[in-house]
């Protein structure tokens, strides 16, 4: 799988698709300093990913059941 | 009938998949093994929801996803007594979207924040009446009343009818699927009522007895819906209840009375059945796996650890097959689907897919990615996810706390029940 390789370093930026995004949550458990939910949507802290963030961000990303999270190349 | 013999075999299992029997449960995960990887896409007879019946991880979440085609409204295997549908479960986008909205500020990861304290609380009182006991039944003691109690608050139910609203909850989930105090409530509503129950050899009550004590009970729990709403409209509170008569659908009506009882109960059996049900599979397991136990209670104070952790339990112990209706004609990964067909998106045969999950069936507590299906995808997204995550860890950690070990007990052996399926009776011993 392709996402599973990728290497995510800080500065990166993330990307959230709020139409995909229900809600679940799971990224703000994960990485509360980069993703809160409200009205059952994700809203980003952060536009990129913070330095010392680098695998709770990739570990949020990873987890969201609608893979409404992307990280790419600043 | 197949040539291929693996095909046959999988076309046998589709054959006698039937979900509402107990004895479904002891080759569950087999039966969905098989299906998945011979017959995905499979056509089941038997139990309560004839029709398809999807096994593999990227159909379920593409019929999740796609609200349109697979129709929750249609789909909704409706009360014969009331013909009344639930909501928001049981209704389509727009018309769920509105109805949603009105719901989601007291179910907000922020909302359930603002309960943990009582929450917490909630479980010591729970297991300060019987967890210093050498050995105890937890389904009753703790897994039953622990969400009701949640629920209670939430709604704004007077927690004295917790007992009756168990009750309530059991005769109309648990009459006819092997789970013992279910039957045992609805025979003496049969009594009451001077209706014959129809045991068969099995013990099992007639579905015609079924409808007429499922009946008399569900207009019971609609008549107390409606005294709580008397007794708000006159006197509003901090409550889920008062929010409900205070709410606008679209910001233009007020909910009709209708509305208020298909959302009042679509919450009762929301919050009430499925947490009890993953506690009860999840401490079962622990009974029997020290090993994943002690594994899980180091890393249970840690909040990024446990947050994993309870999301493989709960990939691990789905509970609900997600039933839509298919609103056309259309192919369906090979399959031809017609308008009107039933659709059973099996959530707890997807979790277990080695498409998506390497080594499905084993329980490995830092499973990363981890984008189970156990709370749903798409709109119609578990609208209770962060309170059910909130009450699994808060239980688990207290719980395990007070009592770290123990084991089941041979002459009380668990016993548990099918179709929405969950633990009715464990006896635990400390050790």
């Amino acid at each position: 799988m392709v996402e599973t390789n990728l290497i995510v370093r800080a500065g990166m930026r993330v990307i959230v698709d709020v139409e995909a995004c229900q809600g679940h949550g799971r990224c703000r458990l994960i990485s509360p300093a980069l993703f809160d939910i409200e009205n059952e949507k994700v809203v980003l802290l952060s536009e990129s990913v913070p330095v010392g963030g680098e695998k709770s961000a990739k570990h949020g990303m990873l987890s969201c059941p609608e893979r409404a999270i992307s990280i790419v190349e600043g | 009938m197949s040539d291929d013999p693996m095909v046959a075999r999988a076309q046998e299992v589709a054959r006698n998949l039937d979900r509402s029997v107990a004895k479904f449960l002891l080759t569950e995960y087999d039966d969905y093994d098989v299906l998945r990887e011979h017959l995905p896409i499979a056509r089941t007879e038997k139990g309560q929801s004839p029709g398809w019946f999807l096994t593999r991880y990227e159909h379920c979440v593409q019929a999740l996803k796609d609200f349109e085609t697979f129709s929750s409204e249609a789909g909704q295997v409706k009360s014969s007594e009331t013909n009344r549908r639930w909501i928001p479960q049981g209704v389509d986008p727009p018309e769920h979207t509105a109805y949603r909205h009105i719901l989601h500020e007291r179910f907000t990861p922020k909302a359930i924040d603002r309960m943990d304290g009582d929450i917490t609380h909630w479980v010591n009182t729970l297991l300060d009446r019987f967890v210093e006991e050498p050995e105890f039944e937890f389904i009753e003691a703790f897994a039953d009343p622990f969400p009701v109690t949640v629920f209670c608050q939430l709604m704004g139910f007077p927690t004295d009818t917790l007992e009756q609203l168990v009750e309530w909850k059991n005769i109309m989930l648990h009459t006819r699927d092997g789970h013992p105090r279910g039957r045992e409530a609805a025979l003496r509503v049969a009594a009451k009522l001077g209706i014959d129950p129809g045991l068969d050899a099995d013990g099992v009550i007639s579905l015609a007895a079924y409808q007429q004590i499922a009946g008399a009970t569900s207009r019971a729990l609609y008549g107390y819906f409606q005294r709580l709403l008397d007794e708000r409209r006159a006197e509003p509170r901090d409550d889920l209840i008062s929010d409900l008569l205070a709410a606008r659908y679209n910001g233009e009506r007020p909910l009709s009375q209708n509305e208020l009882e298909d959302t009042m109960i679509l919450l009762f059996f929301g919050g009430l059945d499925t947490v009890s049900s993953v506690l009860g599979f999840i401490l079962r397991d622990f009974a029997t796996l020290p090993d994943k136990r002690r594994e899980f209670m180091a890393l249970m104070d840690d909040d990024m650890a446990v947050g994993d952790a309870i999301e493989e339990l709960l990939r691990l112990n789905t509970i609900v097959t997600q039933p839509r209706r298919c609103t056309r004609d259309m192919a369906f990964n090979g399959t031809e689907f017609r308008a009107g067909d039933l659709i059973n998106i099996s959530c707890p045969a997807g979790n277990r897919d080695p498409r998506e999950f390497e080594a499905p069936a084993e329980m490995r507590f830092d499973r990363s990615p981890n984008r189970h299906l156990t709370f749903g995808l798409g709109r119609h997204r578990c609208l209770g996810i962060h309170l059910a995550r909130r009450e699994l860890k808060t239980a688990l950690r207290l719980f395990l706390k007070r009592c770290p070990d123990f084991e089941l007990i041979a002459a009380r052996p668990p016993i548990a029940f099918a179709q929405m399926k969950g633990v009715a009776e464990l006896w635990l011993r400390r050790t």
